[in-house]
């Protein structure tokens, strides 16, 4: 079983390989290039590298959400390509749940956050372990907010993810020594975590067909969230939910 | 099976509110032309979200791709090579049919080709039309205003593009004002027939005699704004049918003029539209005429594909294919 993990969902672009007993590969770039020039080389490379043809892969699973919405489609449509093409089973893994997979051991919380603009992040908090037990569902929160909510638990928090090095000061403020940091190379999103919680979704025999993965943005667009404030304003009644 | 020595070519297109793939084979006997569009998402908005656009893409490409093949009888095994649009257009929106097309053509280890936008709605010619070179076209639409000058399928030249608004963007804007919604062409077109054409005289903007192919249409848009204004200010009743009449003739004119210019200039033996706005009767049926005088013919393709499609982008792709002008796994989208 080799499961193809790939994570486009921030500015890192992460491809890897693993089967049950090991990783085969995993090949990480963060560059200010766009995800639609670099990833599908990436995977090129990387299958020649192991000696492996796309029609060699049994599953693939991608990080699906929250991120950039732009970087979670060219993610999300590859691996839904790759599943229409080869018959492949998918897994949509939360970015969020994949970051904190990286720290089984930590003895404390995770505290993921991604950078959502708009004074927010992107968060999710886990208790640690090969499968992180999830306390709280992926959404988008004011970071005081978050704060406020982990210094009432008397636990140390692990913070990783691209909004560590945007919020750290406002973290440490707020936490002092209760908050928890890695050196850089070591909170980066990683598609070997992703990978690693598809072969579980596989294994469990919960994969999904490519018209099932979708991208879970967590937001709904500018657009929307206009056209519902102003059919509030003008006291019309918003037709369309979303 | 007959298809066995004949060349499929799977296009994709998303290069804004259409998601489309069809099968072409041999550049230009159409299997399959599947859209899926997106216009009654849009509507609300009073034109297209780029946001929301990239969003519906992803949702159905697969599905309109297995559409296509099915009713083209192919398998993704029969496919010669996939044919994608990488721009111009909505950067999100083109990024999904180009990563949807990449990572099937790196899968099934075909042949990729990028095929410009524009020129694949010049191709939708050439699905339905023995197309006598050297022509010129022009290509209108919410996206683009373009005089081209080909040569052949494969050899062509930009003479002249527009320099601000594109004609069905000035379409669009304009029906806005007069609130009759979105999309503004089909809807122009309907209520200018109604309407009196010279009741209004607005600007045609031919850039004096210098013999230019360039276009523009803000100043048009602003000079029909301005008439609302007035209108308005001494609280008189909007002819809307006059006003949209005459809007759609000053933009006819234009269009007609420099496409005639440019025809008579380069000796085509034909001209050709393209686009959504080709769908435009009275630019039709004028061009028809002002032709007709010189002997030039006029060649339109149907509107299922004046409008964007993706047979179009499978039959440009042939040529391309034939060329082995093939695309890398790094390929990317462009806006303009
Ligand atoms: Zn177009």
């Amino acid at each position: 079983m080799r499961v193809l993990g790939i994570d486009t969902s921030t500015l890192v672009c992460s491809v890897a390989v693993v089967t049950p007993e090991k990783m085969l590969a995993e090949y990480t770039l963060q560059v200010k290039k766009t995800h639609s020039e670099r990833l599908l080389p990436l995977v090129d490379q990387m299958l020649s590298d192991i000696g492996i043809t796309p029609g060699q892969l049994n599953g693939v699973a991608v990080a699906a959400g929250p991120g950039s919405f732009t970087g979670l489609r060219i993610g999300v449509v590859t691996a839904r390509a790759l599943g229409q093409a080869l018959n492949l089973p998918l897994a949509g893994i939360s970015t969020l749940a994949a970051l904190a997979a990286q720290f089984p051991h930590f003895p404390g919380l995770i505290s993921p956050i991604l950078d959502a603009r708009r004074s927010q992040v992107y968060n999710a908090v886990f208790h640690p372990g090969e499968s992180p037990k999830r306390l709280r569902a992926d959404r988008a929160i004011p970071l005081e907010e978050l704060l406020r909510e982990l210094a009432v638990q008397d636990k140390l928090v692990l913070f990783v993810g691209d909004g560590v090095p945007v919020h750290k000061e406002a973290i440490v403020n707020e936490l002092g020594s209760q908050a928890c940091f890695l050196p850089f190379e070591s909170g980066l999103s990683r598609a070997s975590a992703v990978a690693r919680l598809g072969l579980d979704e596989f294994n469990a025999n919960v994969g999904l067909s490519y018209r099932e993965l979708l991208p879970q943005y967590i937001r709904s667009t500018e657009a929307e969230r206009k056209y519902q404030a102003r059919c509030r304003e003008g006291g019309v009644s918003a037709e369309h939910h979303n | 099976m007959a298809a066995m020595n004949k060349i499929l070519i799977l296009g994709i297109e998303s290069s804004c509110d259409e998601t489309a793939a069809a099968v072409v084979a041999d550049g230009r006997e159409m299997r399959s032309n599947i859209i899926a569009s997106q216009v009654e998402d849009h509507k609300k908005f009073g034109g297209v979200v780029p946001e929301i656009a990239s969003r519906k893409h992803l949702e159905v490409i697969n599905d309109v791709v297995e559409y296509a093949l099915s009713e083209a009888g192919a398998g993704f095994a029969d496919i010669s090579a996939v044919a994608v649009t990488n721009g111009p257009g909505l950067v999100g929106a083109l990024l999904v049919g180009v990563n949807m097309a990449k990572t099937l053509a790196y899968a099934l280890q075909k042949p990729l080709v990028a095929v410009n936008h524009v020129m694949s709605h010049v191709a939708a010619n050439y699905l339905v039309h023995t197309v006598q070179f050297p022509a010129v076209c022009l290509v209108a639409s919410g996206g683009h205003t373009s005089l081209l000058y080909l040569l052949s399928r494969s050899e062509t030249e930009l003479l002249g593009t527009t320099r601000d608004d594109a004609a069905g963007e000035a379409f669009d804007k304009v029906a806005r004002v007069l609130g009759l919604g979105y999309p503004g062409g089909p809807a122009i077109d309907k209520i200018a027939m109604q309407g009196n054409p010279d009741a209004f005289r607005f600007p045609r903007a031919f850039s004096g005699q210098d013999h230019s192919y360039e276009f523009s249409f803000s100043g048009l848009k602003s000079a029909v704004i301005n008439v609302l204004h007035n209108l308005e200010q001494r609280g008189e009743p909007i002819p809307k049918a006059d006003i949209a009449a005459g809007f759609q003739a000053a933009v006819v004119d234009v269009l007609v003029e420099k496409t005639r210019l440019a025809a008579k200039s380069k000796g085509a033996k034909t001209v050709l539209l393209a686009g959504g706005v080709a769908a435009n009767r009275q630019l039709r049926l004028q061009l028809r005429e002002t032709l007709a005088l010189d002997g030039i013919g006029l060649n339109y393709p149907p509107p299922e594909l004046c409008t964007d499609n993706a047979a179009m982008v499978a039959c440009a792709g042939y040529d391309l294919y034939k060329r082995n002008e093939y695309a890398g796994l790094d390929l990317n989208a462009f806006t303009v």
